[in-house]
């Protein structure tokens, strides 16, 4: 078997189209666990990419910014913090270890090399200031490239066009006047001049505020990642499971073991190449959700209140909704949703029951909830192999599909050795 | 320099295009397991700042004196910031204090307004009464940043605000508190020439910066204004302070200067060397007279290091 015959599930007729989808999943999980609405990076890559052309940034070096612009704060979902969750004043404490996101961003893609090289050295340097105040190296004046300068600038305006929790969305007037005066302190004075221009002659700009209207839906695949081979598609799958669960240490792991558990089983179950290949990748994405859920819910050890438990459950929503605007991978948001379903209907979002749950769906609950088991969470310790397929076969037929179950059994002595 | 509108000077603000990134400095020790740093040609020392709060033990020096000053600010010291009613007795002019209204006339319709200098003259006066000397390098160091804010505006005085002198140096001296911090490590800075404070200092590696060649052989404006501004005489000469060799003409004077640093810093096990693709030959060259084993960091075509055994 070809393990990513048909580049692994993914319904492309090229590598960089998989590739394509795969970056922009790994964007929105980041956009998600800052507590933006999805399309948040894209938003900045337009805004960043539209000024690129005004100031003169060579066409080559377009990609690389688009693609930093809509993973520059991919580094965030490594720092396990409560900043963007919370109302009211950041605690010193946090805010320095915030500082560390565009170094563990730009680590992370240098490490996945599957972007160009130029892409790590701008999320590194995004949060650099003009005057030299920024970070991670202080950088100032024209020591900043050009494009990080530009995507400072992009940054700042579309963030202060979204709601925080500890601060109200900007008008677009209000944002530009913030990038006026931010000029010779945040941002470089020949950018800021360029943006006034921009943002006075092109009310695409100021639209960037209006999820109807918003411009940048249509750019989202203008640079397909032409140069992604079937190796990088493999890569960037595994970097989309490391990103769900990134922001949960009780996660590490948690989706490359439900994937390959799942794979493991739709073998067994005699299903097709592709199958298997779709079944691992679900296993991927399933929780792709989770980065938006606050790590104070998912590590506490107490029992959840009802609040906490339905945005625990909201996370089926959020990895859904990601899928959904993404066409090579619209396919599964389906079984991302429907995870959570039992088959006798007791299960989440939508209560269905036995076959109206897609098979990979059925088949992901099973997983999960093995690894769920065995690695334990905040509020219990972690059962044996045998404790936890005792517990899944109590539950089969009512929670879980009998005949994956039966499946499983007969898979564990092969995954415990 | 060039003349502006009316007859104000304005400084050409050089691009200070080489790079030393604190957080790939960082990489490179991480990964040479340097424990303890020395940087003799240190300047600005943000990137100190840097490695101590990674908790690694720094040293720096520098002939000028501001840099130093800021060094232990924010590299000495570990725990004392400047709060906020500090702040506000640093950036206003104390009422009923008499400062020497004509310090820094000589920069007035030169440089800067007669309201700025008066400024520049009120916050010589009142960081040189603080009595800490992590807080007047926190001071000197935002204090800085307003300052360079000023030449900046001056050089394009239609893209950014008027900002009133004593709310712009508020906002950058609240921004130091968040470089001071503690790694439990002993950390330094010298003033004085980098080879003394190479002889008298012991460390894992030594971030050894190649004069730079220009042609014209200037120090960086702004640096010098600035020393001028915190010694509170706005005619001194600060080349005769400029590390020696820090600049070179031509390639013979950079020689001469670089050989000099490379034989002190034998005693180093390790050299770390910024330098940029178009400088790095010549740079590695020299090295191999003082140094067996090379290896390369290139980050970018701006910014690689030569690690030197």
């Amino acid at each position: 078997m070809t393990l990513f015959t048909g580049f692994g599930g993914i319904p492309s007729r090229s590598a960089a189209g998989a590739a394509t989808a795969l970056a922009h999943v790994l964007a929105s999980v980041a956009d998600i666990a800052e507590g933006h609405r999805v399309g948040h990076g894209r938003r900045i890559a337009w805004l960043a990419l539209r000024l690129a052309s005004l100031c003169g940034v060579e066409p080559a070096e377009h990609a690389t910014l688009y693609y930093a612009a809509l993973l520059h704060d991919i580094g965030e979902l490594w720092i396990h913090t409560e900043i963007f969750h919370r109302a009211g004043p950041t605690p010193r404490s946090e805010s320095i270890g915030l500082r560390e996101h565009p170094v563990i961003g730009a680590d992370f893609l240098h490490r996945l090399n599957v972007f160009p090289a130029g892409v790590a050295e701008l999320v590194r340097w995004h949060h650099e200031w003009w005057d030299g105040t920024g970070y991670p190296d202080q950088l100032h004046w024209a020591q900043i490239p050009p494009a990080a300068q530009l995507l400072r600038l992009a940054d700042t305006f579309v963030s202060s066009l979204s709601d925080r929790p500890n601060r109200r969305a900007l008008p677009p007037e209000e944002a530009f006047q913030e990038i006026v005066s931010g000029a010779g302190r945040e941002l470089g004075p020949e950018v800021a001049r360029t943006f006034s221009m921009l943002f006075q002659a092109d009310p695409q700009v100021a639209a960037l505020a209006d999820p109807q209207n918003d411009p940048s839906v249509a750019s989202s695949s203008v640079f397909p990642m032409e140069w992604a081979t079937a190796e990088d598609v493999k890569t960037l799958m595994l970097a989309v499971a490391d990103c769900a669960d990134a922001r949960h240490a009780v996660l590490t792991g948690h989706s490359r073991r439900t994937a390959d558990l799942a794979a493991q089983i739709a073998e067994r179950s005699g299903w097709d190449d592709n199958a298997v290949d779709r079944a691992r990748l679900v296993g991927y994405m399933h929780d792709i959700g989770m980065a938006a859920v606050s790590s104070a819910i998912v590590s506490k050890a107490d029992r959840l209140t009802s609040l906490e438990r339905a945005a625990m459950q909201r996370h089926v929503l959020h990895g859904s909704d990601i899928l959904q605007r993404i066409p090579e991978l619209e396919a599964y948001a389906d079984p991302v949703r429907h995870h959570h379903e039992r088959v006798d209907g007791s299960g989440y979002p939508d209560a269905l029951t036995s076959q109206a749950i897609s098979p990979f769906a059925r088949l992901i609950a099973v997983c999960d909830a093995y690894d769920a088991l065995t690695t334990g969470r905040p509020y219990r310790t972690p059962l044996d192999p045998d404790e936890a397929l005792a517990r899944i076969e109590r539950d089969s037929g009512f929670s879980f599909d009998p005949t994956i179950v039966q499946v499983l059994a007969s898979t564990l002595p092969a995954v415990t050795g | 320099m060039s003349v502006g509108n009316g007859s104000t000077i304005v400084l050409e603000l050089r691009d200070g295009r080489r790079r030393k990134s604190a957080s790939h400095l960082y990489e490179i020790c991480r990964t040479h397991g340097v424990h303890n740093v020395i940087d003799p040609f240190m300047g600005l020392p943000t990137h100190l700042n840097y490695l101590k709060r990674k908790g690694i033990a720094v040293h720096g020096a520098d002939p000028i004196e501001w840099f130093v000053r800021v060094g232990e600010g924010i590299v000495v010291n570990d725990s004392v910031i400047l709060r906020d009613f500090e702040i506000g007795e640093i950036v206003d002019v104390a009422p009923g204090r008499i400062y020497p209204p004509d310090r820094f006339r000589a920069w007035e319709g030169v440089f800067f307004t007669e309201e700025q200098c008066h400024y520049l003259s009120a916050w010589h006066e009142n960081v040189k009464a603080l009595r800490s000397d992590g807080q007047t390098g926190l001071a000197i160091l935002g204090l800085w940043w307003a300052f360079a804010y000023w030449l900046q505006k001056m050089a394009c005085p239609d893209d950014l605000l008027d900002v009133p002198p004593s709310e712009l140096a508020y906002a950058y001296i609240q921004k130091t508190e968040r470089w001071v911090g503690d790694n439990a490590r002993h950390n330094s800075v010298f003033h004085g020439s980098p080879t003394e404070a190479m002889e008298r200092t012991a460390a894992d590696a030594v971030i050894l910066t190649a004069p730079e060649m220009e042609e014209d052989d200037r120090s960086d404006a702004r640096t010098w204004m600035w020393e001028a501004w915190w010694k509170g005489n706005p005619y001194q000469n600060v080349e005769p302070h400029v590390a020696p060799g820090a600049h070179a003409a031509d390639r013979a004077g950079w020689r001469s200067a670089f050989v000099e640093q490379l034989e002190v810093a034998r005693k180093f096990p390790l050299a770390i060397i910024p330098t940029s693709a178009a400088e790095r030959d010549h740079v590695e060259a020299l090295l191999r007279e003082f140094r067996s084993e090379i290896a390369e960091h290139r980050f970018s075509a701006e910014e690689i290091y030569l690690i030197a055994s």
